[in-house]
């Protein structure tokens, strides 16, 4: 009678989805307008960081509707024949076989995940897909920036925040109250304030914690909260104290996440541990290494290649030692939550830079290398140029700003 | 197609529009102007420094030959964008197969940076080039020819662009300054020459950036605004990391990724020309550069820039102990 409360608790219908009333109002509107006709905009874009409810969302919206529910996620390997199949057929072709009200809802779920040659052609499938459709269909993306504006351009924009603190402690409070669950105020305000805005993960460790529990009490979040960081750290010490390969790269599964993400935890701690100048050059060299593995496997999809990103980021980096090791404290990864932070000014970034060298007769590359850093001192110091430019180029706030510095 | 009738960036807004406009490549302009003056054009291969007028002389030749609608009749596509034997093999191939519109003989396909194709999109190239001849010509715009492959160059009449001079940057700079209403002063002029490198698209980025911090634009503003465009921050982390100080380096890593939004190869690129301001012995430095290639040429099979970066400067921490002891 386990249940994963993140899915006992889904909402149901669209005005149950929690701190997102903006949001849920643009979803109706343009619900309302799919069930009028055919609005100018046959999809939307549903944006946001993970755990803000969007494909909740889109399920719960079907469901109000009695749509059917067509989806397709990053899972799915996306070629340009499979999207076409899948989404071209439900969103295009008529609705004598479709559910009661004759709609079918087409989910395209991770969209900024389409990349690499195995998903040749997603994009265009996608765009394709919008331009033909019959049927709504739905885009969810973390970042907007990320997906080529010639189908953000087919797109009703949704914009789905972080949730405040305040919303996730309700949503808690009222699971556990219909769990029966006594819980402290205090307890379920420190579990909401580390998911930082991510109500899912807010509720998954909700019910790590109190599973089993008639009471909750803040001691049992601390525990818990200690107890899901020290393991990594323990593994990370042992690591480096790792004598062979094989014992090594054992430990890779003890550090209990996928090696994209494990190199940032072992890249952000190792350098520190070690002493001598040439133990470190060795260690990036062997993470350098299965960095590339990591590249190979994200651009061709060659699964096959992680067991050797996965060594080299271990055993590799392990026996590159010879020299002392210092004693530090250990702590989570920085620079993967910045560059994830920034990944979206990354984004604004290149698509100047394309509208540049589209306009320029250049390439990408050397209009950012020999454009952009000059446009920067333009837009920071002459408006009237800087908005004639602007108009030139046909850039978006978004872009304005980033060549603004603002 | 109108594509905007702004025109508020001044490399495109004074490119020249006529071949005789061309700055500094004589030789090359007559003999060009007469093939179009005959309205006859073999396949054309542009070898040379970048900024030097190969897409210039390229976008010129269309203009002359197919007058007002020349975008009719004209593809431009920048090969390191696009450099998939796909692209040739779908893009240019369709393109070159059907008439032109118009009372023209055959349309023109301008190949930019054509040294960024990869062999096998050459060789498919070579065979479109010969297939279509009668109804396409091609114009393949490179800045080392040596890396073009042997048969698309027998196809090719060859022109070797050469880099420009303060004199002709001068030339044209000055025209800019006039029409612009502009002071430029002569010690401008030499440092623009300087900071360019002979490259004219980034001497007109220079002046149309240095001309809105002050309408006259002398050395002073030149520098102020070549040293936005080239942080300190490199140098600084280079010689932290050169220093042992292995955290600190990477902090300032993290900064030019994060906060001032560098990509990953234009922080190596930087890192390779400073690699000369270094104060540490030549021989160092070429092993330095040819280590920062490698890492170059990693980011480029997909590796991520973090990465890469952090064990680029782990190798300065120990080219830097090595130096020490």
């Amino acid at each position: 009678m386990f249940e994963i409360w993140t899915e006992k608790y889904k909402p149901h219908k669209l005005s149950e989805v929690v701190g997102q009333p903006q949001a849920i109002q643009w979803l109706s509107k343009w619900a309302d307008c799919w069930r009028m006709g055919k609005p100018e905009k046959p999809a939307a874009l549903l944006y946001g960081p993970v755990g803000t409810g969007k494909t909740s969302a889109a399920v719960a919206l079907a469901r109000e509707l009695g749509w059917d529910l067509i989806e397709l996620n990053a899972s799915d390997k996306r070629t340009f024949d499979i999207i076409q199949k899948v989404a071209g057929t439900a969103a295009t072709t008529g609705t004598l076989l479709a559910g009661a009200t004759g709609k079918r809802l087409v989910v395209l779920d991770e969209v900024d995940n389409v990349y690499g040659t195995a998903d040749r052609g997603g994009y265009r499938a996608i765009e394709q897909v919008l331009k033909q459709a019959a049927n709504p269909v739905l885009l969810i993306a973390n970042d907007q920036y990320s997906i080529p504006w010639t189908i953000r351009g087919l797109c009703f924009l949704v914009n789905f925040r972080r949730l405040t603190q305040e919303s996730i402690f309700k949503t808690l409070e009222r699971i556990c109250k219909s769990e029966n669950i006594e819980a402290e105020p205090l307890a379920l305000n420190v579990i909401a304030e580390a998911a930082q805005g991510d109500l899912r993960s807010a509720i998954n460790d909700l019910q790590a914690v109190a599973i089993g529990r008639r009471h909750l009490i803040i001691k049992d979040v601390v525990v818990y909260r200690r107890d899901k960081e020290v393991n990594i750290f323990e593994v990370l010490g042992q690591l480096m104290q790792a004598t062979s390969g094989r014992q090594a790269r054992a430990l890779l599964w003890a550090l209990d996440r996928p090696p994209n993400d494990a190199i940032d935890w072992i890249s952000e701690n190792i350098p520190r541990m070690l002493t001598e100048p040439a133990d470190l050059e060795r260690a990036y060299e062997a993470l350098s290494r299965a960095d590339i593995f990591l590249g190979r496997i994200r651009r061709r999809q060659a699964y096959g290649m992680m067991g050797y990103a996965g060594d080299m980021m271990t055993a590799g980096v392990a026996l590159s030692r010879q020299g002392e090791l210092k004693h530090v404290r250990f702590q989570a990864p920085s620079s993967g939550v910045l560059m994830g932070r920034t990944r979206a000014t990354r984004a604004v970034r290149d698509s100047v830079a394309k509208k540049i060298a589209k306009r320029c007769h250049t390439s990408s590359r050397e209009a950012r290398k020999h454009f952009l850093p000059y446009m920067n001192v333009i837009f920071r110091c002459d408006k009237n140029v800087a908005n004639r430019i602007a108009e030139e180029l046909e850039l978006e706030d978004a872009e304005i700003n980033y060549l603004a510095g603002t | 197609m109108s594509l905007a009738e702004v025109e508020e960036i001044w490399v495109e807004k004074y490119r020249p529009k006529k071949l005789s406009e061309i700055v500094g490549q004589d030789g090359i302009v007559s003999r060009l102007q007469s093939f179009v003056d005959k309205k006859s054009l073999p396949h054309l291969l542009f070898a040379g420094p970048p900024g030097s007028g190969k897409t210039t002389a390229a976008l010129c030749i269309a203009r002359e030959l197919f007058g007002e609608g020349w975008r009719h009749n004209f593809l431009e596509l920048n090969a390191s964008d696009e450099r998939g034997i796909d692209t040739i093999r779908t893009k240019v191939k369709d393109y070159a197969r059907t008439r032109p519109i118009g009372d023209v003989p055959y349309k023109l396909v301008l190949l930019d940076e054509s040294d960024a194709l990869t062999t096998d999109a050459q060789n498919a190239l070579r065979r479109t080039m010969e297939m279509y001849t009668h109804t396409c010509r091609f114009i393949l715009d490179c800045n080392y020819s040596s890396r073009i492959i042997g048969p698309i160059q027998s196809r090719c009449a060859i022109f070797r662009f050469r880099k420009l001079n303060e004199e002709d940057i001068g030339h044209y700079l000055k025209r800019i300054a006039r029409a612009e209403k502009l002071t430029l002063s002569p010690d401008g002029i030499k440092a623009i020459a300087y900071v360019s490198e002979g490259d004219m698209r980034r001497a007109t980025n220079i002046l149309q950036s240095a001309s809105t911090l002050k309408r006259k634009v002398d050395e002073k503003a030149v520098y102020e605004v070549s040293a936005v465009a080239r942080p300190e921050e490199v140098r600084q982390m280079l010689e932290l990391a050169l220093d042992g100080r292995f955290e600190e380096a990477r902090n300032k890593l993290y900064n030019l990724l994060i906060n001032q939004g560098l990509a990953g190869e234009d922080i190596l690129d930087q890192v390779h020309r400073e690699i000369f301001n270094l104060k540490i012995p030549e021989p160092v430095k070429v092993k330095l550069i040819d280590k920062v290639g490698e890492f170059d040429y990693r980011l480029t099979e997909g590796a991520s820039e973090r990465i890469q970066l952090e064990a680029a400067i782990a190798h300065f921490v120990l080219i830097g102990d090595r130096l020490k002891s």
